[in-house]
């Protein structure tokens, strides 16, 4: 049977949207497919449609290890991360787990051997396009689709805006403030930024940033990936190629 | 209707839904997502549909163009791609593609090409290039949707007039570039959505490529019979 992608491009361009118009920016990596990276940003930074707006969406290229040092740079809570290619390369399923420590969504389109078998982290949008690498055939169609839902969305949000200007965004969708409910009680994915004393590391999560207590982990270092709960890392994830 | 109606035919057609379009609709319900999937749906299955003719009606362009670049390649030649914006990256897809056939590089190194919009033109970006780069009986592949973008006919015009062999992917049926006296082989996609006419440029591209290999490769019968 073809492949249809159809609902979760619908589903991601309606996110898209909203991310977008709450001032997100989405950046774009495809390592080994630049191509597709700098094509899927040109289509939302300047639109084939005339008069569609801009949108801030850039290509992030090198290797995984620059792009996760360019990404950590420069996403801000309300962006979208975005990747393109196999879920087998491990590099879809680090930066679905990276994502959650910034505090930005993370959209993958590519493929993979099985779909109903996905590494990536459950909170991450996948557009699954097949079973091998023929489905990179796919990918311009993809995010073509992507950029005209999402454009649509967003004209028919900013219409809808105008003609409820009282209109706020839910609740649970405001950006981590001073008072961020989400770390009080629950463990939180976290990249560690720096180690500035014994047993204590500075890391990053989507409330910010935080120090914490290491001293139940051997070795830590900077970028690693570790669970807190309480003031305390927990246990140290592993991301990288599934088996 | 606005401009991009051929894109989105119901963007206009909100009919008066409370005042809260498609976004409004889907946070109330599934409505308006079951819109947008079908819409998706609909211009997938419409893109698909166009990827198989475009290759069927084109299949003798392909024959022609994958002889052109095996014949190139077996003779030392090397390829050169040009593209604007989206088809830029698509150029630079045929590279990645084509690369270990034969020796195939893009003319779009962003210092040159700022280089060359500021000081010469946009419409000077790749014949300046092709006058530095490209020799006799070299490859100069150029992709454009509209088929009439001013740098490229000039990119063709400059590759003829130095004695390399030509090949165009271009939209519109062709446009400009069709019946181009400097053009050796137009693949044309016969369509008026930019989308749409990269997807099948696309889909053509790998057809091509699929048929260059099968020229330059051994046929294992041969091997067998040796």
């Amino acid at each position: 049977m073809a492949t249809d992608p159809c609902e979760a491009i619908a589903a991601a361009a309606v996110h898209l949207a909203t991310r977008i118009s709450a001032g997100g920016s989405l950046w774009v990596t495809a390592p080994g497919l630049e191509d597709h990276a700098r094509h899927f940003a040109v289509e939302f930074v300047h639109p084939a449609s005339v008069g569609a707006a801009a949108v801030p969406a850039t290509a992030v290229t090198g290797s995984p290890d620059e792009i996760f040092l360019a990404l950590r740079r420069h996403v801000r809570p309300c962006d979208v991360v975005v990747s393109v290619g196999s879920e087998g390369s491990g590099f879809a399923n680090e930066l679905s787990v990276r994502s959650l420590a910034w505090g930005v969504d993370h959209l993958h389109i590519g493929w993979s051997r099985d779909q109903s078998v996905s590494h990536l982290n459950p909170s991450s949008f996948r557009i699954w396009l097949g079973s091998s690498e023929t489905a990179e055939q796919l990918v311009t169609r993809t995010y073509h689709l992507l950029w005209e839902l999402t454009f649509i969305c967003m004209q028919m949000n900013r219409r809808s805006q105008e003609n409820q200007p009282s209109a706020r965004r839910p609740e649970s969708d405001q950006l981590p403030g001073e008072s961020c409910a989400v770390c009080s009680d629950e463990a939180l994915v976290c990249e560690v930024q720096s180690l500035p004393g014994e047993s204590l590391a500075t890391v990053r999560n989507a409330c910010g940033t935080q120090v914490v207590d290491v001293s139940l982990l051997d070795n830590v270092r900077a970028y690693d990936l570790v669970l807190a709960h309480a003031g305390t890392a927990i246990r140290r994830l592993t991301v990288g190629t599934p088996s | 209707m606005s401009n991009s109606s051929f894109l989105y035919p119901f963007l206009d057609d909100d009919g008066g839904t409370e005042g809260a379009g498609l976004l409004g609709a889907i946070s109330q319900s599934d409505a308006g997502l079951v819109e947008l999937v079908a819409s998706a749906r609909s211009s997938w299955l419409l893109g698909l549909g166009l990827d198989c003719d475009t290759v069927r009606a084109n299949s003798d362009a392909l024959d022609r163009a994958a002889s052109l670049l095996s014949d190139a390649a077996e003779n030392g030649r090397r390829v050169f791609v040009v593209g604007n914006g989206g088809s830029a990256c698509d150029a630079d897809r045929f590279v990645r593609l084509i690369n270990g056939l034969i020796p195939a590089r893009s003319l779009l190194d962003p210092a040159l090409l700022s280089a060359l919009a500021n000081d010469v033109g946009a419409g000077r970006l790749f014949d300046r290039q092709i006058e530095t780069y490209v020799g006799a009986s070299d490859v100069v592949i150029a992709f454009s949707t509209s088929g009439a973008s001013a740098n490229i006919l000039a990119a063709i015009d400059c590759a003829h007039r130095r004695g390399a062999k030509t090949l165009a992917f271009a939209g519109y049926g062709g446009s400009l570039l069709r019946s181009n006296p400097c053009v050796d082989v137009c693949l044309s996609v016969d369509s008026s959505s930019v989308h749409r006419i990269q997807e099948s440029q696309g889909a053509m591209s790998v057809e091509l490529v699929r048929r260059v290999r099968n020229l330059l490769e051994v046929d294992p019968k041969e091997v067998a019979a040796l």
